[in-house]
């Protein structure tokens, strides 16, 4: 395509949402992925879904267990999958520590990003999470937050209520397996929202009750996932269904236009898009049901119709029906091209990296850049952009604020050898049953000036542990165990599993993403360096929640199962830099303290956008993907009306 | 090298990495334990008179393959090497010192990808190297450690693979590249692919074997419903007794 109107950078919940949206909406689009299209190999090797009298022929929905290989998706180096075969980023726990090269903060190199290989926990923010400065102004709390702990934690400029129809459209794309009523029921009798729920702006924050029911039943409940369950709700907690982006197993196959359909009769988004009907907006396309065959985070999903939710087999798929829409892969984007003389971008500058040895240079033009390639990425590409600072970034903001949540943080439990072969870790996707009762967290531990005030943290998960051979290879190398000391550890596995939070760490300037003054890639770019550290909310969470985690497990101490000295608890690891990546971008009405506006665009460049987890003011302690789609829609949205009114974006 | 790559491995060194492979893990013991756990149905290692071992999983046919496939890992350190030694080489940027000035990246320019460990295999200064180039040293020297236990009588496999692992093997000197914890450790890492990989040539169930001696249920192609989800969390309340 010689001029676009939107080249997209980024292929992930953020960037596949927004490229259909505005392809279908008329404009002419392309993607650019750094990445190869690792889905291919199903869609070359399996038939139409459909016959040729447009049913479904179940035949062709059978897995294709291509995909079932545990070294190559989780061993293999260089992973490609995560990361182009030269890249990586330096990472650094203080600006006066040296950065050294590490293998984190990386979510996907593939097409569809990190949707491809996320674990698919989908969860919507909660109202207050839209209002944590007016919540923590309101209890006290603000000064010690930001004055002593060095934190900035905004509102964010949009709210619950705007994105609530983006969030019905997003789980219904993303096929969220769930139980409404049971999450209201959790979150409505948590400890934490009994507390708060009486004082008026907390309640105003939004709906804290939905009723937009999931698009798919809950997701079968496993051993490990009842585990949890039974043990928690022995603590008093209220676990519930992991919501989960896939086609639950025994569902009828998935037709994402008819769920359109239900979800725009039961609040149609504003603009002129969603007027339209759900034949307009999504094919006939089925999606067929999940088989539980388990390899699912950091795997391809063996189907080729997608049970596993993702932008490729979701919105990229759509996206191909379309004229006006082109996808580059192994496109490794290197410069938004800006003009200074007219402060606009008119395009980007990218390898083509097919040939990684014979990388060749090519420019897409474009009358507007959207950035989506992962908070630390985005940020990457920005500062290697425009003038000496950086695109966008006259104030110094573009990746500060950096959010990784705290991964790690949670316990292990080993069961007695009577649990040999019980767990079942196999069964679908490593998270089962959730709670949300730690989602503030009241400090009854310490003596300090914390006690008794409620803090952020998250929810808390069973996950099942998935990978023996991740897991002998890793004794073998780390703790040089051969023989019989290795099988032992081989069989233990089988009896581990780990109640996990997901919790936030709050946002810091000190945090950041910038380039790296001597590191570079292949192609002698500078790589990305992150800082990051915990503040005093993260190092609080470890003092609180550990024997909150334990509880979950207290039933089964109390039958004799467990003895503590069988549950060990980790702390979150400053470098363990997980698959969730947010903030660099902050959106923010003021300029000096953000970088893009409510519409996630740049301050400074009217023609430049973010659209990915980049844009995050705060991090929530749930997985991003929700978010990030429902947000690619409202922004999506509001591009195409306002070139709909005649407005000049840029 | 395309001799070595279609036949990686002679017979005699077959044998050798058989016998190891065994003495590195001890299948046969562990599967005879009376308290091991025991998986349901009836199996054929388990059979009456059978011993388990990893011949019997084609490990060694399956890391015969490993060798060949991962062959290209040289192209890229031959690449790696290039780009450490000029890492700004390979830049499209037309005036790249002048770029990185402006934009106050002043230090000297490094590579950091093996740092990163986004590699397999390096050899002593950290260059990567593919599996045959890691393995070629080895060979003598694990002969020359086999053929003096040999000297000395049959060969406890079993404490040859913990002196190798503990570099106590006199006939593999310390100063060796690599050394022979190195090595084991490698051999060994490649063995538990073979064996849980579930991508050997062996027949089933033989190729999942030591998973389902592990209660590990998962292999390639395996689909569940929701009456085996049902089915095990009923079996799981049961054991817990809740």
């Amino acid at each position: 395509m010689e001029i676009a109107d939107f080249v997209v950078v980024g292929s992930s919940g953020g960037g596949g949402t927004i490229s259909w949206l505005l392809a279908k909406a008329g404009f002419k689009v392309v993607v650019l992925e750094q990445g190869a299209d690792i889905a291919q190999p199903l869609e070359d090797t399996l038939a139409n879904p459909l016959d040729a009298n447009g049913n479904i022929d179940e035949e062709s929905l059978k897995y294709n267990p291509y995909s079932h290989d545990e070294y190559r998706f989780r061993l293999k180096r260089p992973d490609t999958k995560r990361r182009l075969r030269g890249e990586n980023n330096n990472f650094s726990s203080s600006a006066a520590v040296d950065a050294a090269p590490f293998g984190g903060a990386w979510t996907a190199s593939v097409l569809g990003g990190g949707s491809i290989i996320w674990g698919t926990w989908s969860f919507r923010a909660l109202p207050i999470d839209f209002r944590l400065r007016t919540h923590f102004a309101a209890t006290g709390q603000l000064h010690k937050l930001e004055k002593e702990w060095g934190y900035s934690i905004p509102d964010w400029p949009v709210s619950y209520g705007e994105m609530e129809p983006f969030y019905n459209v997003a789980e219904t794309l993303l096929a969220v397996s769930g139980d409404r009523a049971a999450v209201n029921a959790a979150v409505r009798n948590s400890a934490w929202y009994k507390q708060f729920s009486k004082l008026d702006y907390f309640r105003k924050a939004g709906n804290w009750q939905p009723k937009f029911p999931f698009p798919c039943p809950p997701y079968p409940i496993t051993p490990v996932g009842d585990f949890f369950w039974k043990g928690a709700e022995a603590a008093g907690q209220h676990p519930v269904p992991l919501p989960s982006g896939m086609v639950a197993p025994g569902t009828p196959s998935y037709k994402t236009r008819a769920k359109m359909q239900e979800a725009l009769k039961f609040a149609r988004p504003g603009g002129s898009f969603w007027k339209q009907s759900a034949e307009k907006i999504w094919s006939d396309r089925v999606r067929s049901a999940c088989n539980l065959c388990g390899y699912c985070g950091e795997y391809l999903c063996w189907g080729k119709e997608g049970p596993k939710s993702s932008s490729r087999f979701s919105t990229i798929k759509e996206l191909r029906d379309l004229p006006n829409a082109e996808i580059v892969t192994n496109a490794k984007a290197y410069e938004v091209i800006y003009d200074a003389r007219i402060r606009r971008a008119t395009g980007v500058r990218y390898l083509d990296v097919s040939d990684p040895d014979n990388p060749r240079p090519f420019v897409q033009r474009a009358r507007h850049v959207i950035v989506a390639c992962g908070a630390v990425q985005s940020a990457r590409l920005l500062l290697m952009s425009g003038p000496p600072a950086g695109l966008g970034n006259s104030n110094d903001q573009v990746g500060r604020y950096a959010l990784f949540h705290l991964f790690g943080l949670g316990i292990t439990a080993t069961l007695p050898q009577k649990f040999q072969g019980i767990l079942h870790g196999e069964f679908g996707h490593t998270g089962n049953t959730t709670s949300f009762e730690p989602y503030f967290v009241k400090d009854d531990v310490t003596k300090s000036d914390t006690a008794g005030l409620w803090w952020k943290a998250g929810t808390m998960t069973s996950t099942a542990k998935k990978n023996p051979l991740e897991n002998a290879d890793g004794k073998l190398r780390g703790k040089s165990l051969i023989q019989r000391p290795l099988l032992a550890a081989m069989e233990a596995y089988n009896r581990t599993l780990e109640v996990r939070l997901t919790a936030d760490d709050l946002p810091m300037a000190s945090n950041r993403v910038d380039l790296d003054p001597a590191f570079v890639d292949e192609y002698g770019f500078p790589v990305a360096r992150i800082t990051r550290n915990f503040g005093g909310n993260e190092q609080l969470m470890f003092q609180l929640v550990e024997s909150r985690l334990r509880k979950t497990c207290d039933l089964y101490v109390k039958k004799g199962i467990l003895k503590d000295a069988d549950i060990t608890f980790g702390k979150a690891i400053v470098d363990l830099i997980g698959d969730h990546q947010m903030g660099t971008c902050r959106m923010g009405d003021d300029p000096a303290t953000s970088v893009v506006d409510r519409n996630c665009r740049l301050h400074e460049v009217p023609n430049v956008f973010v659209v990915d987890t980049s844009f995050f003011p705060t991090g929530f302690g749930l997985n991003p993907m929700v978010t990030t789609v429902a947000n690619a829609l409202r922004v999506g949205t509001w591009i195409a009306e306002q070139s709909k009114r005649g407005n000049e974006l840029d | 090298m395309s001799t070595q790559l279609d036949d990686p491995l002679t017979p005699e060194l077959r044998d050798t990495l058989t016998s190891l492979a065994t003495g590195l893990f001890g299948l046969d013991a562990w599967v005879k334990e009376a308290t091991k756990y025991k998986p349901a149905g009836d199996l054929p290692w388990r059979a009456l008179g059978h011993t388990f071992t990893p011949a019997d999983l084609a490990v060694i046919p399956f890391f015969e393959n490993l060798l060949r496939e991962s062959s290209g890992d040289d192209d890229l350190g031959v690449r790696w090497a290039a780009v450490t030694a000029s890492p700004l080489k390979f830049s499209p940027l037309p005036n790249v010192d002048s770029w990185r000035k402006n934009r106050g990246l002043s230090n000297p320019p490094k590579f950091g990808i093996v740092k990163s460990g986004n590699v397999w295999l390096t050899d002593a200064v950290g260059n990567v190297i593919s599996r045959v180039t890691f393995y070629t040293p080895c060979w003598p020297l694990l002969k020359g450690v086999v053929d003096a236990r040999r000297k000395a009588g049959a060969v406890d496999w079993a404490l040859l693979a913990a002196d190798l692992l503990a570099n106590k093997a006199p006939e593999w000197p310390n100063t060796a590249q690599p050394p022979s914890s190195a090595f084991l450790v490698q051999f060994a890492s490649d063995m538990l692919y073979a064996m849980l990989g579930m991508r050997a040539s062996a027949p089933e169930p033989w190729r999942r074997a030591v998973s389902i001696e592990l209660g590990e249920y998962r292999h390639p192609g395996n689909e569940y419903t929701s009456r085996d989800t049902g089915a095990a969390v009923k079996k799981f309340q049961a054991t817990a007794g809740i």
